[in-house]
């Protein structure tokens, strides 16, 4: 489904990745761990096309990521839904407008908005704050709306960028639980983050990322390697 | 998108930015303004030309005793050249009455007029303009001419002014043309930038172009329409002040047309074209953060 072959991507000289070649196939739930500055969010950022690798190519099904023309470009990034390390909620939209946002992105009409948008909440269990900003809500709490404003495009595959990184241990759980429950549901989700109960505890395949190689992939894997 | 919504999205574009948006209406609306203005100069000199060159080239005036057979056989005369378009006899008598047509409005000029006081005349037109002097030269040699008008220069004169109007009023509204261009690009420009976090969270969660250049393009055209409609309104209520101006000036010759059709042509010509700069701006604007 989504395949990386022999990326390599350099800023200003500096080598971020190189030597990547990943193979990740759909339905499959993945831990992306590693040192902060091994790659992990440049990786992500080349699968959605924020950035152009240096070399090599990308695949997500037949489509060369990296050749998209504009116009399918935006067709990629509803497919692949991310939840952003620093959530980009809209600050001036309600916990409620900004998942119609999304879905006014996506060509929902207005009533179909109202319709789905309490029920994209419930299901992150944000029902009651539907009417709160981004500012007025927990670390967890926007966590969870950044990652019911990513469902609500239905993506293929979902990538949540450290999303227990800035939460308290509680709230990561419920996070990741919620995140499982969608990987159940067929939506393939790759995970970055530094939380190694969360991974051990899982068992789910495991890729280790060190000064931008790959130095592990390993099925029902551990944080660190054994 | 859908268009209520790419409305509403407009038009909180614009209210973010309510003094630069004013400043962007008035620039454009003065740039409509003196197109309509350049417009009507150039619809209205192009009409008085015509008229110009409709009138009598030569007239010639003859002496009180000349008699109407007499004239008349210059006339004849002057058509076997072959040379003139027209020649036409106006008698004293309707010499009086063209001229009280134009005094009208001047009672006192009529007091003591008689049709004795004007001459009979002959209106010559030439096929060609060349002609004129030959023409000129045979009319001159008549004992019974009392004096001749030549109308060529007249002509030529406001043949050329007609020109340097319109070329000035074509420099002239390009420029502002441009500069309203600027300042499309300048406004749309920090609408943009005051959205920039909107606009990038549009684009990661997969919004299309279209759907984030709409309401900016929207904007651009909405400023474009309404600067041409407040342009046109203004031109509207200044027009009765300066239609008594203009006929004053130019006695005798027909105003150009500015009535209610004129009017809305012009709105319709300025609205099409705004919508058009506005847009276009607009498109320039959000060019450079759709690259990717």
């Amino acid at each position: 489904m989504i395949k990386f072959e022999n990326i390599a991507k350099d800023y200003n000289g500096l080598s971020a990745l190189s030597d990547i070649n990943l193979k990740i196939e759909e339905g499959e739930f993945i831990f992306l761990v590693g040192p902060s500055g091994a790659g992990k969010t440049t990786l992500i950022k080349l699968l959605i096309r924020e950035q152009l690798p240096t070399v090599g190519e990308i695949y997500y099904h037949d489509w060369e990521v990296t050749k998209l023309s504009p116009r399918q470009l935006p067709e990629l990034r509803r497919e692949i839904g991310v939840v952003f390390q620093d959530f980009k909620l809209l600050p001036r939209k309600t916990a409620l407008e900004n998942i119609h946002f999304v879905l006014d992105v996506v060509g929902r009409g207005l009533e179909e908005q109202e319709e789905l948008s309490p029920e994209i909440l419930r299901l992150v269990d944000l029902q009651d704050q539907q009417g709160h900003f981004p500012g007025q809500l927990s670390g967890g709490e926007k966590q969870r709306l950044a990652i019911a404003r990513a469902l609500a495009a239905e993506p293929k595959v979902l990538i949540a960028d450290e999303p227990t990184g800035m939460i308290d241990p509680a709230s990561g759980w419920n996070v990741l639980n919620l995140l499982r429950k969608i990987n159940e549901l067929g939506t393939t989700v790759i995970m970055a983050t530094h939380d190694a109960a969360i991974v051990d505890t899982l068992k789910q395949r495991v890729v280790e990322l060190d000064k931008g190689k790959i130095i592990r992939d390993q099925k029902e894997g551990e944080y660190a390697s054994s | 998108m859908r268009l209520p919504k790419i409305f509403r999205t407009s038009f909180e574009y614009i209210r973010r930015h309510k003094w630069l948006t004013l400043t962007s209406l008035l620039v454009m609306t003065l740039t409509f303004f003196l197109t309509s203005l350049f417009v009507v100069a150039a619809v209205g000199s192009d009409k008085i030309l015509r008229e110009l060159e409709a009138r009598p080239q030569i007239t010639a005036y003859f002496q009180d005793d000349a008699s109407e057979q007499e004239i008349l056989a210059v006339k004849q005369e002057l058509e076997a050249t072959g040379l003139t378009l027209s020649v036409e006899y106006v008698s004293k008598e309707e010499a009086l009455t063209i001229f009280m047509g134009l005094s009208q409005e001047d009672p006192a000029l009529l007091e003591g007029i008689s049709s004795n006081v004007l001459p009979a005349s002959l209106e010559v037109k030439a096929k060609n303009l060349a002609d004129l002097p030959k023409l000129a030269e045979a009319l001159e040699q008549e004992p019974l001419l009392e004096d001749l008008q030549f109308y060529k220069d007249v002509v030529e004169k406001f043949r050329r002014l007609t020109e340097t109007v319109r070329l000035v009023g074509l420099a002239l509204v390009g420029t502002l043309s441009i500069i309203s261009l600027l300042i499309i690009l300048v406004t749309i420009g920090m609408a943009i930038t005051s959205r920039g976090e909107e606009i990038e969270i549009m684009r990661l969660v997969g919004a299309s172009n279209w759907q984030i250049r709409g309401p900016f393009l929207l904007q651009g055209a909405l400023l474009g329409i309404i600067s041409a409609v407040a342009s046109v309104a203004l031109l509207y209520l200044l027009l009765p002040f300066l239609i008594p101006y203009i006929s004053g000036a130019l006695v005798g010759i027909p105003l150009p047309q500015t009535g209610p059709a004129f009017l809305v042509g012009l709105l319709i010509g300025e609205a099409f074209f705004g919508a058009l700069i506005g847009s276009f701006g607009s498109w320039i604007a959000v060019r450079k953060y759709l690259r990717t």
